[in-house]
């Protein structure tokens, strides 16, 4: 038979109670905090799943912040390409209502003033800042500004050609910034590879309307004079250098084709017209705009400077594709960002539901553990209380 | 008729006697570590008459003490084993709340740097974004320094309160002795001795583990641990301290007998004592490591990427944190002990081989042999000027040669918490720019580094398109170096702008350099950004916050599994108790059953008294 030592018996029941204290002191800590984990020591897997997520919340977090700076960013450069787009368009129409032969030489002078004005702005333009006051098209030299101009409007470029980039997911890094010179002096040459220097007789029509040469190490000049035979067919002399490399007649639809270069005429040519074509792969819309105002100065009726001037509408078109081209790659980086943006969010939720799986408390649970606690320490109370009343003393 | 009378007043003192003992055990029922008492009663010699052996009445034999030494030996083993595990559980507890709550700031702080660093690549050059980044770096720092601290606190408490428990047990030993001194004069006799030599034992059985041998003279000798004489009968043995070996400041437990002091091991000890040791040496040691090597990771990633960068003013960006590489950081590396004339010096080369834990370097008197933390044995062998070995991503550098036999310790990252220090206070000086300008296209690992600014400051790197050789063009494409092997033999001059290329680059990978200052490029925030996720500890597995997070959960597995233990202990220990005390307690209802017994007993002693006296009378009265 077991012997009951009263101490010993009285000690393991004190302790029984404690333990049962000490549980509901553990439900009360649960309830109070809503956490099922509240350290390491509670739950070392899961506390190692909730670091994890936690960590990953908080990335996800930063990811979301610096798409949002990104995302000003671009939309500040796409607000700058979107007014680029309208000066230049509006420019484009000065030039051609310059070109239109029945206007006077004083309304050219009056165009010459608006695009003047246009210059002035485009500058202004390339020259803009974001809010912090740095340059938006200096490359990476936030703080220089990109475009100087002298007195006679050549624009000199003071940047960089670098960008600067943003880390908007753990792989995906997208471009913020956008060099100057790549948007305002590296316009692809519409014309191809050449840019023509026109010398036609008064009355002319002729235009160049495209200059190709597949080899592109071939650096020389080429020149072509237009003539007519004595049967009244047009003929075309090519030189090379200043060397004549080849003559024939001249077919509108096949234009001139020597070796690699391939050169094809519009309009109605008049014998000794001459054009000279400088191998040019891109242009610059300042230097562009420039020989616009300076061929506004020209007389209405000299058909090399009309020719000029339609060279520059051609320009213009090419730089508004350029800047549409430009603003649709920047669209398009808005959409990526956008897209991680949404990918964050939803992975945000996918986080922050498991991470309250893993640390957060079932309410539910814990008030029924709780009860069950309660309970049990209750019974052990009163069951120790009644029994500790019987006692053999109590007959003597 | 005077038997009669004699043998009434026999029964009359021995029923006293057990009630009195019956009075005793009851008010000593609360008293701890007391045990039970019994009067141990036979009858009294028998009187030879007339060829009969008549009764002659009971007689008190013996008071005995109800006690199992098996059930007590147990007991003290078990409260040993409980002591311990109360005493780990409670120490994790504190380490696992720090973790959770102070701890928590570390990797929220280090977030914030690198939230920081994230808004500062958006506005390079602005002087606001640089400021806070510094102020996050610094915060950072602090905080891996804060709870460090806490941890240093800990340990340097712990050794307080291994001083006190040491003089504890020396206490405890004295009275032992004390009271084995009052048992030899008392001649064994006296119970409650006894009982408070128990209970001195049962005290000292949680401090450490004890054994007890009993001597022929009916004392005991007391031995600790493994095996440690404290007590020897009337003599007792003092524990102390002594510097360790070789670390000076692990102090270590040894045994002062006579005029020699013997260390003894902590391993076995037992009880708090090695709780209180395992805690100092093996958990916050380990804390303190993993900590530093999560400061020193970071410190050095950060200096390192800094040096790759241009600050605002185009300058090759300085450290932002304080070297871990310096010489004397080097030196601070290696504990030996007082007296030792070695040299050493250790650079981490390598964080993300970098192991937590002590190396120990032993010389032999021909080779070197390390043991590793993870008690590995490994001969090294030491070549160069001076010699030097290269172990788990650390230089080793022999400057004074160890002697022969000499033992010494190396700890990579033990105090690399408490010395991270930010060291930048001007934000102009963060590097943000990379000469690896953004128009690089790159697919492989190789890296491109400038070692010498010439006049050669802009110009693109290209690997051919089998990449086995490179090429050196200017921005414009114009060919500066003509093609040539692919990884170059040494450094690469061009106009007097030196650079290095080392192995890893893909086909057709451009390097576009630009030594120009930029204050708009953010390339070298690019990277410093990655730290945050890019797995540079523990042989690529793991993020510098990953190595927080562990040590977090490592603390926390600890705890959980001593409150485990705590709780195994305590059902042990319960039961145990529950052992002695079925045989050594007091149980109210059987002494008051005892008490009515020999009430009865005493009356009963008394009528025999009364009717012997009533026979005398009646004798007396026939002869009146």
């Amino acid at each position: 038979m077991t012997r009951i030592a009263s101490f010993h018996n009285y000690q393991s029941v004190g302790n029984d109670i404690m333990r049962q204290q000490v549980k509901l002191q553990q439900n009360h800590d649960q309830l109070a905090s809503g956490k099922r984990v509240r350290t390491a020591g509670d739950d070392p897997v899961a506390s190692i799943y909730a670091q994890n997520l936690s960590q990953q919340s908080t990335q996800i977090n930063q990811y979301l912040d610096t798409i949002n700076l990104a995302k000003s960013r671009l939309s500040n450069t796409e607000l700058s390409l979107t007014s680029g787009e309208d000066l230049i368009d509006t420019a484009k129409r000065n030039v051609m209502k310059m070109i239109n032969g029945s206007l006077a030489s004083a309304d050219r002078k009056a165009h010459r003033q608006d695009l003047q004005a246009l210059f002035d702005d485009i500058i202004n333009l390339a020259n803009g800042k974001d809010e912090s006051g740095n340059y938006l098209f200096s490359g990476t030299l936030a703080s220089k500004q990109p475009f100087f101009r002298d007195g006679s409007n050549n624009v000199r470029y003071a940047g960089d050609s670098f960008h600067r980039m943003a880390q908007v997911a753990p792989v995906v890094e997208v471009q913020t910034s956008m060099p100057g010179d790549a948007l305002f002096t590296q316009i692809p040459n519409p014309y191809g590879d050449y840019q023509p220097d026109y010398e036609l007789q008064s009355g002319s029509l002729l235009l160049l309307s495209q200059a190709l040469n597949s080899d592109s190490s071939d650096a020389s000049t080429y020149q072509v004079t237009f003539s007519q035979n004595a049967s009244g067919a047009t003929r075309y002399e090519l030189l090379q250098d200043g060397v004549v490399v080849d003559t024939g007649a001249y077919d509108p639809k096949s234009g001139v084709e020597w070796g690699s270069v391939k050169f094809t005429f519009a309009g109605e040519s008049l014998p000794g017209d001459s054009i000279t074509l400088t191998r040019q792969q891109n242009f610059n819309l300042f230097d562009s705009l420039k020989l616009g105002i300076d061929m506004a100065n020209e007389s209405i009726f000299d058909a090399s400077s009309t020719g000029k001037l339609h060279q520059v509408v051609e320009q213009l078109g090419e730089a508004f594709k350029h800047f549409n081209q430009a603003r649709a790659e920047v669209g398009s980086r808005l959409n990526t960002l956008e897209r991680q943006q949404e990918m964050h969010l939803d992975y945000q939720v996918v986080v922050k539901r498991s991470l309250s799986t893993v640390e957060d408390l079932n309410y539910a649970t814990a008030v029924i553990d709780m009860n069950e606690n309660m309970l049990a320490l209750q019974a052990s109370q009163q069951a120790f209380a009644k029994t500790k009343q019987l006692s053999l003393f109590n007959y003597m | 008729m005077s038997d009669l009378l004699s043998i009434g007043t026999q029964g009359i003192l021995t029923t006293q006697r057990q009630l009195n003992t019956t009075g005793h055990n009851i008010s000593n029922v609360n008293t701890e570590g007391y045990s039970k008492q019994s009067i141990e009663q036979r009858t009294a010699d028998a009187l030879y008459t007339g060829g009969q052996y008549l009764g002659n009445g009971v007689l008190v034999a013996d008071v005995r003490r109800n006690f199992d030494k098996f059930a007590i030996s147990e007991f003290n083993i078990a409260t040993s084993a409980h002591s311990h595990a109360i005493s780990r559980n409670e120490q994790l507890g504190i380490l696992d709340e720090l973790m959770a709550s102070s701890g928590k700031k570390v990797p929220e702080n280090i977030n914030m740097f690198f939230s920081a660093v994230k808004a500062m690549t958006d506005t390079p050059n602005d002087m606001g974004a640089r400021k806070i980044v510094l102020e996050q770096a610094k915060m950072a720092a602090d905080s891996i320094k804060d709870v460090n601290s806490v941890l240093e606190r800990q340990a340097s408490e712990v050794n307080d309160e291994i001083d006190i428990t040491v003089a504890r047990v020396n206490a405890i030993g004295k009275e032992l002795v004390d009271v084995q001194q009052a048992i030899m004069k008392s001649g064994g006799k006296d119970n409650n001795l006894y009982d408070r030599q128990q209970n001195l034992l049962n005290d000292l059985s949680q401090y450490t583990q004890i054994t007890t041998n009993l001597r022929r003279d009916g004392l005991y000798n007391v031995l600790i641990g493994s095996g440690h004489t404290l007590v020897a009968g009337v003599h007792a043995s003092e524990l102390t301290t002594i510097e360790g070996s070789p670390d000076v400041q692990q102090r270590r437990l040894a045994l002062v007998s006579g005029n020699n002091v013997k260390a003894i091991s902590s391993e076995d000890i037992r009880g708090k004592l090695e709780g209180l040791f395992d805690y100092r040496d093996k958990t916050i040691g380990m804390a303190r490591d993993e900590l530093g090597r999560m400061a020193m990771g970071f410190a050095l990633a950060m200096n390192e990427l800094q040096s790759q960068g241009f600050d605002l003013k185009g300058n090759v960006g300085k450290a932002m944190f304080n070297d871990f590489n310096h010489p004397d950081v080097a030196k601070s590396r290696v504990d030996k002990a007082s007296g030792s004339t070695a040299d050493l010096s250790v650079y981490i080369d390598d964080i993300s081989k970098t192991r937590v834990g002590d190396y120990q370097l032993k010389f032999d008197g021909v080779n070197h042999i390390v043991t590793t933390p993870d008690q590995k044995e490994q001969m090294v062998t030491a070549v160069g000027v001076p010699p030097r070995f290269v172990i788990d991503g650390m230089r080793v550098e022999i400057n004074q040669p160890l002697a022969t036999g000499e033992r010494l310790l190396i700890r990579p990252v033990r105090d690399a918490a408490a010395r991270i220090n930010m060291i930048m206070s001007d934000p102009s000086e963060i590097a943000a720019q990379s000469y690896i300008s953004s128009t690089s296209q790159l697919n492989g690992d190789a890296k491109l580094q400038v070692d010498t600014k010439g006049a050669q400051e802009q110009f693109q790197v290209v690997i051919s398109e089998d990449g086995s050789q490179f090429s050196v063009f200017d921005l414009e494409g114009n060919l500066l170096q003509s093609p040539q092997n692919y990884p170059p033999a040494g450094p690469v001059l061009l106009n007097g702008t030196v650079f290095s290329l080392s192995a890893g680059a893909a086909k057709n990978d451009r390097f576009v350099v630009s030594l120009l200052p930029a204050d708009g490029e953010n390339g070298n925030l690019m990277r410093m950004q990655k730290l945050q996720t890019v797995k540079m500890m523990d042989n690529g597995r793991a993020t510098l916050i990953d190595v927080f997070e562990g040590l977090t959960s490592n603390i926390g597995a600890q705890k959980s599994s001593f409150a485990n233990l705590e709780a195994l202990t305590r059902t042990e220990l319960d039961a145990a108790q529950g052992r002695v005390a079925q045989t050594s307690g007091v149980n109210l209802d059987e002494e008051a059953a005892n008490m009515m017994k020999f009430q009865q007993a005493y009356m009963a002693s008394s009528r025999i008294m009364t009717a012997a006296n009533q026979a005398f009378e009646t004798l007396l009265n026939a002869t009146r």
